[in-house]
């Protein structure tokens, strides 16, 4: 047979001959090689913030600075800050470690200058493997790593004026006897002020995950989340706030005075302070209540979205945080106004006396957990 | 031990495979019919050696399983002529049982027209990452990749055949585990399906000896994608997104057809080529026994998908990825005119992972450590995994 007739007529040839294109492609560059794919994140969305002089009446200062988390879609939340400083207010986007595009960032925390920002990345495919950064509060800064594991950084500086971020090295919860997790720890590092590069090695604080922060005077610490409880770190003594009762987003008061109190938000039901008043027996709505107790477990504080906010009456608080200033706490607020939707925005809310400023004052209807985490510096506090 | 249940989110991913195969399965059908008998020259050949095919290498059918290559004098005669091989696949960390149930038929003289039916159940744990213990206890049970495969023979004396095999991802690629708010994709080892088509294509040569055979192929697979949605069905972007995405980014997400492996989580099989040899040996009335060595390279490295489930398109190089695989082989049938039965046991042996020597720290998206030859074998993987088969033919009308 001729090998023409061979090739036209015989399917075993096109069988061998296409046998051997597929070789030859597949052995040259033509071959497809997946790359790391990097989620495109658009530049945030162009708000209407509170204005300066709205700003300052509350505060007063102009000097305040905003930084929180937002979800893009694919779900992985990015961090953003807005400083009040600026001429045109706008969020800017921060950077995140080069390999870790795609870990959620959470609880953003700026420094007690304002300089510097410290947070912590969530692994996409473990949610409980967290890693603690800090970086200049700048959209060129680049991410220092503070310790992996790591999360719930805090700032916190010492009467030298030497610059410290605690934080545990873990994300699970103390439990009710504080027995789990004897080999997690909360830490203390040295930081460059100016930079927010480590500076020394870790000393343990505690051995247990706190992740409330470090009061003022560096006395305490506190948790939350399952148990929340207050810590004594010179006298190794615990105090139970809220016993028995689920708690969320601890947070130490910066007051340099009135150093042994925390912050928190409720959990349903009726809670288990002391000195609660009018409020002894009442059932709280979930996160109706930003909480405020003290080392003894006395209520020293409440603050009820319904009085406060009268437009998210019946909503819930979200992510409440003390500020720097320790007459001031932000939060977001939550109304459900359909099935799938919540009306979300973000609040700097004054102690005492208590009154209230919408920080954005164009209310956006957001998919749950799209913006989270505030955190407000307020300069010269 | 935590019991888990997979497979809570099975979005129907074989619906595709279903499609495909209900739209194009007549035309294979009659276009192999009719360039067989176009032809015109081959012949089949008669002798019992001819009954092999489905091997390996042509389904991409997910990973955790194996097929064997049954060597015998098999069983003809009928219209039908049906299969059923039982396997038990084991490793470290996972336990795979399938279940193949081959039809096929002569629609010619001389070639055979195949349909392989996999069901696989396959149990094994689940490690997100070092710092936590693995989740043990997983189960995935159901059908696997489907696979249509047609055997021509050519050549003076009909001593050279030609299998194309093509697999449809009717088997789910998607099952998860875990908290509903915190699911997790079960690794590709776990997977029933792939989620990707592959034609592979079989080129064999048969040497008949005294007392004996000798059976040789040469496989290629060639791993692609088809969309009937246009779109990738578990990730989506907003206008903006896809305005600041790059060209060869969109393509990963919005298409009807890729010409590479890559599936809609993200997971990539390049293709691969695999030679093997087996020698029967018929010197037993009624047994035929078997021995052979198959040897696989992938021309790439696998990826695999984010574990995570509702997180950003994050697929990364496979650490496991094996650069070259062998296989010793040994098979028996106990030959059986109409009722024949085969067993038979396959041992691999790979090279050295880039896991194993933790070569993958650094950047995880670099595939290189996936790929360096380097490493050698690992002997330390020897008898730790390994694959025994039951299985048995008969003829049908």
């Amino acid at each position: 047979m001729r090998p023409s007739n061979f090739i036209l007529k015989s399917p075993a040839a096109i069988v061998v001959s296409a046998f051997a294109c597929l070789a030859f492609l597949s052995c040259s560059d033509w071959i497809y090689k997946p790359v790391q794919f990097h989620t495109p994140v658009p530049p945030p969305p162009p708000n209407a913030f509170v204005s300066k002089d709205s700003l300052s009446a509350l505060v007063g200062t102009q000097n305040v600075k905003l930084a929180y988390t937002k979800m893009i879609t694919g779900g992985t939340q990015m961090l953003y800050f807005v400083d009040f400083n600026d001429s045109s207010v706008t969020p800017k986007l921060l950077k995140k470690p080069g390999d870790k595009q795609d870990w959620s960032a959470s609880c953003p925390i700026i420094s007690p200058d304002g300089a510097l920002v410290a947070y912590y990345l969530v692994d996409p495919s473990n949610i409980k493997h967290a890693a603690a950064y800090c970086q200049k509060l700048d959209t060129s800064a680049v991410p220092n790593l503070i310790d992996d594991p790591g999360s719930d950084p805090h700032f916190f500086k010492d009467i030298n004026n030497n610059l410290f971020i605690t934080y545990a090295d873990t994300t699970d919860e103390v439990d009710a006897t504080y027995s789990m997790l004897t080999t997690k720890h909360t830490y203390r590092v040295q930081i460059s002020a100016g930079t927010g590069a480590k500076t020394g090695t870790r000393d343990s604080i505690a051995p247990f995950p706190f992740y409330g922060g470090m009061s003022y005077d560096g006395a305490y610490i506190c948790t939350g989340y399952i148990n929340a409880y207050i810590f004594n770190i010179s006298t190794q003594n615990f105090f139970s706030v809220d016993t028995g009762k689920q708690t969320c987003n601890p947070s130490m008061t910066p007051d340099s005075l009135l150093t042994g109190r925390m912050m928190f938000l409720n959990i349903g039901g009726i809670q288990n302070l002391s000195t609660m008043g009018a409020l002894a027996g009442a059932a709280f709505r979930e996160h109706q209540y930003v909480l405020i107790a003290d080392t003894g477990n006395n209520l020293v504080g409440s603050f009820n979205v319904d009085q406060i906010l009268p437009d998210y009456a019946g909503g819930e608080w979200q992510c409440p945080k003390w500020t720097n200033a320790s007459n001031f706490f932000c939060a977001l607020a939550t109304k459900s106004t359909a099935a799938s939707t919540v009306v979300y925005d973000c609040f700097i809310v004054s102690i005492v006396p208590t009154k209230t400023l919408l920080l954005n004052v164009k209310p956006d209807l957001l998919q749950f957990n799209s913006t989270s985490k505030p955190y407000v510096y307020i300069g010269g506090k | 031990m935590t019991s888990n249940s997979a497979g809570k989110n099975m979005r129907i991913p074989f619906f595709n495979g279903f499609l495909f195969l209900g739209m194009f399965l007549p035309a294979i059908i009659l276009l192999t019919m009719c360039t067989v008998d176009r032809s015109g020259r081959a012949i089949v050949k008669t002798t019992p050696w001819a009954c092999v095919g489905g091997c390996g290498a042509g389904g991409s059918g997910g990973a955790g399983g194996a097929t064997a290559k049954w060597i015998g004098n098999g069983v003809s005669g009928g219209l039908l002529d049906i299969q059923a091989m039982y396997s038990s696949t084991a490793t470290k960390t996972s336990d795979a049982k399938a279940l193949e149930l081959r039809f096929s038929i002569k629609p010619t003289y001389t070639g055979v027209l195949a349909l392989t039916v996999p069901f696989s159940s396959k149990t094994g744990s689940l490690q997100v990452s070092a710092l936590y213990p693995p989740t043990t206890g997983l189960i995935n049970n159901g059908l696997g990749d489907l696979r249509v495969d047609y055997i021509g023979a050519f050549g003076l004396s009909g001593d050279f055949s030609y299998d194309v095999t093509l697999s449809v991802p009717t088997g789910s690629y998607t099952a998860t585990t875990g908290e509903e708010k915190a699911l997790q994709y079960l690794p590709t080892s776990l997977q029933l399906g792939a989620g990707i088509y592959n034609l592979s294509l079989d080129l064999g040569k048969t040497i008949d000896m005294d007392k004996g055979i000798v059976l040789i192929d040469l496989v290629y697979s060639y791993p692609f994608n088809i969309n009937f949605y246009g779109k990738d069905q578990y990730y989506d972007f907003t206008p903006q997104q896809q305005n600041m995405m790059t060209s060869a980014e969109k393509k990963r997400f919005y298409y009807y057809f890729k010409p590479y492996g890559e599936n809609d989580l993200g997971g990539y099989t390049p293709p691969s080529i695999m030679a093997s040899a087996f020698y029967g040996y018929r010197g037993m009335e009624n047994f035929v026994h078997s021995f052979g060595l198959m040897f696989s390279v992938p021309l790439g490295v696998d990826w695999i998908p984010s574990m995570q489930n509702g997180t950003p398109y994050d697929p990364a190089p496979d650490p496991d990825n094996q650069v070259w695989n062998a296989t010793l082989c040994y098979g028996l049938e106990f030959s059986r005119s109409n009722f024949p039965v085969f067993i038979a046991a396959y041992l691999p042996i790979h090279a050295k992972t880039a896991s194993a020597t933790n070569a993958q720290a650094g950047n995880p998206y670099d595939p290189t450590p996936m790929e360096d030859w380097s490493r050698g074998p690992d002997w330390n993987d020897v008898f730790h995994r390994w694959s025994v088969f039951v299985g048995v033919k008969t003829s049908l009308f």
